[in-house]
């Protein structure tokens, strides 16, 4: 990867990680803070970044253990879930989002992070697997309870997984 | 376009206009740094390997100042580097001890999920597999003699699961106890463990007195 190259890539990718991991987790500093660690790794490791040719699928794996270990580390022991904050200075939040922001806070950090995966990054099952480390039925139930638990914050019921 | 879809899309799209991202050069400059630093520290990784390889692990339980730097962590018990393949070398040095918490903070912080105890050690039933991919030694000493350095590498690691790493100090030496744990169900146990975990390993860390 070049400087060009990879200056390019981030200034395409950074901000739509940063979303990304926001959803996951629910809170902005630490989403930034991780995603910047992140590319700083992605771009001091970048000879595995070219062997692997998926750079921001690295990015977002990298960024979404770095905030993990940070939390696990502060918290020891207890879910990623109750971290769960709303950006401080967000401009009239709706009804809806709000309500959703209340229901992810109460649904488990692995299975928040299938949903992102599969309806804000449009992977399929298979791909969430590959990038979760687990086995594609564990994704789908991770899905599955998922929107169950946040069924009463939507007004209609999600379509189902498809592969 | 399901009502989840378009609110989590509203949500990172509000996430995603606040954030301030630096400038792709300060980004690059970063990573430079990190990856002299990481090629400096392998440099006298190798000489020191050379000199520790009859020093017994020594992982103790009293606290020890550290100091952080780029891409290496060095304290006064232990080193642990960022390798340029993603990997991290710890390397324990001897006779110096250390706090549990300080080294599972530094693994943290390189991006390595861990649980370190003293006087504890905690696994899971069944434990996951992986563990061999994940750990590795260094200067390969003979089973079950001195261990010095290790290597981890945490791409390896399986999602939901962290490395524990039990300290005990007993009678005439202390020994560790590391397996891979999965965080989502694991037990604790105050006794040391007399044989290795399954899918884990034991290490003596100083010798039995003579």
């Amino acid at each position: 990867v070049e400087r060009e190259d990879f200056a390019d890539f981030y200034a395409a990718s950074f901000q739509r990680l940063v979303g990304q991991l926001y959803a996951m987790i629910g809170d902005q500093s630490e989403a930034q803070d991780a995603v910047q660690e992140a590319f700083v790794r992605a771009w001091a490791r970048r000879s595995k970044i070219d062997r692997d040719g998926a750079p921001e699928a690295w990015v977002r794996v990298t960024a979404w253990r770095i905030a993990a270990s940070r939390w696990r580390r502060a918290r020891d022991g207890t879910r990623l879930g109750s971290l769960t904050a709303r950006p401080e200075s967000t401009a009239g939040p709706s009804p809806d989002w709000v309500a959703l922001s209340d229901g992810l806070r109460k649904v488990p950090a692995e299975q928040r992070r299938a949903l992102v995966l599969y309806h804000l990054c449009d992977l399929t099952v298979e791909q969430i697997a590959a990038e979760t480390g687990v086995r594609a039925g564990t994704v789908k139930a991770r899905l599955a309870r998922g929107r169950a638990a946040l069924a009463p914050y939507l007004r209609e019921t999600a379509a189902p997984v498809t592969e | 376009v399901s009502e989840l879809t378009s609110e989590l899309q509203r949500m990172a799209d509000d996430a995603a206009r606040q954030a301030r991202p630096p400038a792709a050069a300060e980004i690059i400059r970063q990573g430079d740094r990190r990856r002299s630093l990481t090629r400096q520290s392998l440099g006298g990784l190798s000489v020191a390997g050379v000199v520790g390889a009859s020093v017994a692990l020594s992982l103790g339980l009293t606290g020890s100042p550290s100091a952080h730097g780029t891409g290496t962590i060095r304290t006064a018990a232990f080193t642990l580097v960022s390798n340029a393949d993603g990997t991290d070398t710890l390397t324990v040095n001897q006779n110096v001890l250390l706090e549990p918490g300080t080294l599972q903070s530094d693994l943290a912080q390189d991006g390595i999920p861990a649980m370190v105890t003293a006087g504890r050690f905690c696994s899971s039933d069944p434990a996951p597999a992986g563990f061999r991919k994940v750990m590795s030694f260094l200067g390969t000493p003979a089973h079950p003699g001195p261990v010095r350095a290790v290597t981890i590498d945490p791409a390896a690691m399986p999602a939901g699961t962290e490395l524990s790493f039990g300290n005990f100090q007993l009678t005439d030496y202390e020994q560790t106890s590391l397996a891979l744990i999965d965080t989502g169900s694991y037990t604790c146990t105050s006794t040391a463990p007399t044989a290795p975990p399954p899918r884990g390993m034991i290490m003596i860390l100083s010798s039995p007195a003579p």
